[in-house]
């Protein structure tokens, strides 16, 4: 269901009409597409009047052929001998003029070049520094990447991977190219939309989180329960075996970069626990898992439960399985979570993983890395909430620290994430992009704090955030955010007392709010509910400094300073 | 040869708005007054003729032949006829 409008600048020095008109049959986003003649790069990146600057985009789209920025490049095309300082020079100018219009979109995405047919080459003379077609391409890339890589809104797609995705025969139209002037053909240009989508998808924090397992025949080959761990089809000398431990190991190093692992296996527990703890040739230990359910129950019911132990939505979640009887299931019990089709053939499961573009993240915070271990510490805490009938006393022994914080410039990231993923304790569901996030907090009249937890478990980093905008003494609560995995522990409670510590500060004797319903929030209203501070079926709300008492369990809290900036 | 034009105009399908898409059957305009189709499309269009020809059997039509024989090709069920014609000989 397309939900997402995307407003794109696209600036490119081939005729781009095939990939506009893909671009626009997008099923993800509704693309608005903002275009220049093409071949009229360096005109439109130098002039900051040119129609295209006028309105602020999301993103900006630069794509063009080596030979159209380095007129040096283009000398190697008859076989001239070249002066490399000179193509260096050419790419400088070309990411100075990139850099002159950063500010007209929020991110600005540029392909990589590959030349713009296929060139088999002269296999020497390819790689010679003064007339090598492939050494010359390769040193600009080189320089993009260096002269873009620093700025953090600056993204490279890999034009190189679409073609070796397509084939080259199958990448390139020569047809195209002499009749309209578009080198590719659609399917390259598919990949293209395939990638764009996805890495902007990832940027607004839509990114798939949980990534759930099968282990017999997915994980390594054979049925653990007929033939015994020691029989199973893993590493060592065989080319299953091998297969199915490159796909642990790219498994493995997705999750070092924040996706969590869960397993939902029909198998006895015992045996199966047995198999990941003993096999040599393993590559993922149980402790990549947060958690599982290895029974013979329904492995939706099991999804389900493991989506709920880890507060986690069913939109952030990936199932792989071999069998297609267990994913049709899956499909039709839980349509949220996306089920791809696995190969049959257990070879094509490292090229299949690595095609899936769900988990690329475009950037990856510190939280991210941990993730995995904070879900874990999070599986330890519900496990003690079951001993204790009461939940204060629950809250009392996990012995929580909370700290209010003012933004940091370190924390924006974080922050961000929040934001963009957070949708069940989410007042206002506002999703905001770096740029629109950064005038927010730099305007006076608004405010913003994070909020980070610990408990004697370990520390959960940044779970929540706060921010309100004042106005001639008039106060608008703006988000209240916290995330699941830390809803329930009365952390929200001493949200509520530091708004109205707040209103006490600065001698206000209310703030306003406005609840904004989706789908997916009802969490935070029956939150406000239950406090009374909203009523039913009402969106607009009041919290009194005087009144609305809360229950604050004992917590230890620090908070900022509330003096005026 | 049906299923060549059928598949080639899935493919230029994909990158026209909804209301230049082609409907298949074989009073479907494509050079005549009538047809939605701008000069850059009908190019599209028998590009993928071009490459589903080649794929099917090696079948090669050259857009040369397609500019001379532009009045064949006023439908979806004339350019069949045309191809039909052509590849027989």
């Amino acid at each position: 269901m397309k939900e997402n409008k995307v407003s794109i600048n696209i600036i490119s020095s081939f005729n781009n009409t095939n990939f506009s008109g893909l671009l626009k049959s997008s099923k993800n986003f509704t693309w608005k597409i903002n275009e220049v003649d093409y071949n009229q790069v360096f005109q439109t990146l130098t002039n900051s009047k040119a129609k295209i600057w006028k309105k602020q985009a999301n993103v900006t789209l630069i794509w063009t052929t080596p030979e159209l920025i380095s007129s040096e490049f283009k000398k190697l095309e008859n076989g001239s001998v070249i002066n490399p300082k000179k193509i260096k020079d050419e790419v400088d100018y070309f990411c100075s003029c990139i850099d002159s219009i950063k500010k007209y979109s929020d991110i600005v995405l540029v392909p990589n070049w590959i030349l713009k047919y296929q060139n088999e080459g002269n296999l020497t003379l390819s790689y010679s520094k003064y007339s090598g077609l492939e050494y010359n391409l390769s040193t600009m890339n080189q320089y993009l990447y260096e002269k873009l890589g620093k700025e953090k809104k600056f993204y490279i797609l890999n034009s190189l991977k679409w073609l070796i995705n397509c084939g080259a025969p199958k990448a390139y139209n020569s047809k195209l190219w002499y009749l309209m002037k578009n080198p590719f053909s659609s399917d390259f240009l598919k990949e293209a939309i395939y990638d764009l989508e996805n890495l902007y998808t990832s940027i607004r924090g839509q990114n798939k989180k949980l990534l759930i397992l099968d282990l017999d025949d997915t994980l390594w080959g054979g049925i653990v329960g007929d033939i015994g761990w020691k029989n199973l089809r893993l590493g060592g000398h065989d080319h299953l075996g091998e297969a199915f431990q490159d796909f642990q190991t790219k498994i493995k190093s997705l999750s070092k970069n924040g996706l969590l692992l869960a397993i939902a296996s029909k198998n006895d527990e015992k045996i199966a626990t047995e198999a990941i703890k003993q096999h040599p040739e393993m590559i993922l230990s149980i402790n990549d898992f947060v958690t599982h359910r290895i029974n013979w129950d329904d492995k939706a019911k099991n999804i389900s439960e493991i989506v709920s132990e880890l507060n986690i939505g069913l939109q952030s979640v990936v199932f792989f399985d071999d069998n297609p009887v267990e994913r049709d299931r899956v499909k039709k019990t839980l349509p949220e979570v996306y089920v791809p089709d696995l190969p049959k053939d257990p070879s094509d499961y490292l090229t299949f993983l690595s095609k899936l573009r769900c988990f690329d993240a475009a950037h990856i915070s510190a939280e991210d890395k941990v993730r995995g271990k904070l879900y874990k510490v999070e599986s330890k805490r519900t496990s003690l909430k079951t001993k204790f009938k009461s939940l204060s006393r629950w809250i009392e022994t996990l012995k929580l620290e909370i700290s209010i914080e003012n933004i940091k410039k370190e924390n924006k990231p974080r922050c961000l994430q929040l934001l963009n993923k957070t949708n069940q304790m989410n007042l206002s569901t506002r999703r905001l992009n770096e740029q629109e996030f950064a005038n927010w907090i730099n305007k006076k009249s608004n405010y913003l704090w994070t909020v980070r937890a610990k408990d004697k478990f370990g520390d959960y980093g940044i779970i929540g955030i706060l921010s309100l905008s004042m106005e001639n003494k008039i106060v608008h609560i703006v988000d209240f955010i916290l995330s699941c995995r830390v809803v329930g522990r009365g952390i929200e409670n001493v949200l509520v007392e530091f708004l109205k510590d707040f209103c006490r500060y600065y001698k206000i004797s209310k703030i306003n709010g406005k609840y904004k319903k989706t789908n997916k929030n009802s969490l935070i209203y029956e939150f406000l509910k239950k406090l009374n501070i909203i009523n039913e079926n009402k969106s607009s709300f009041i919290i009194l400094s005087k009144k609305n008492n809360v229950d604050l369990p004992k917590i230890k809290v620090t908070k900022p300073s509330l003096r005026k900036r | 040869m049906k299923q060549v034009i059928k598949k080639s105009i899935i493919e230029l399908n994909e990158m026209l708005p909804k209301e230049k898409k082609l409907e298949i059957k074989d009073t479907t305009p494509l050079i005549s007054e009538q047809s939605n189709l701008e000069s850059i499309d009908l190019v599209n269009l028998f590009v993928n003729l071009e490459k589903n020809l080649k794929e099917k059997g090696d079948f090669i039509l050259t857009f040369d032949e397609i500019i001379n024989n532009i009045d064949q090709l006023k439908t979806i069920g004339s350019l069949e006829n045309f191809l039909i014609k052509k590849f027989k000989k």
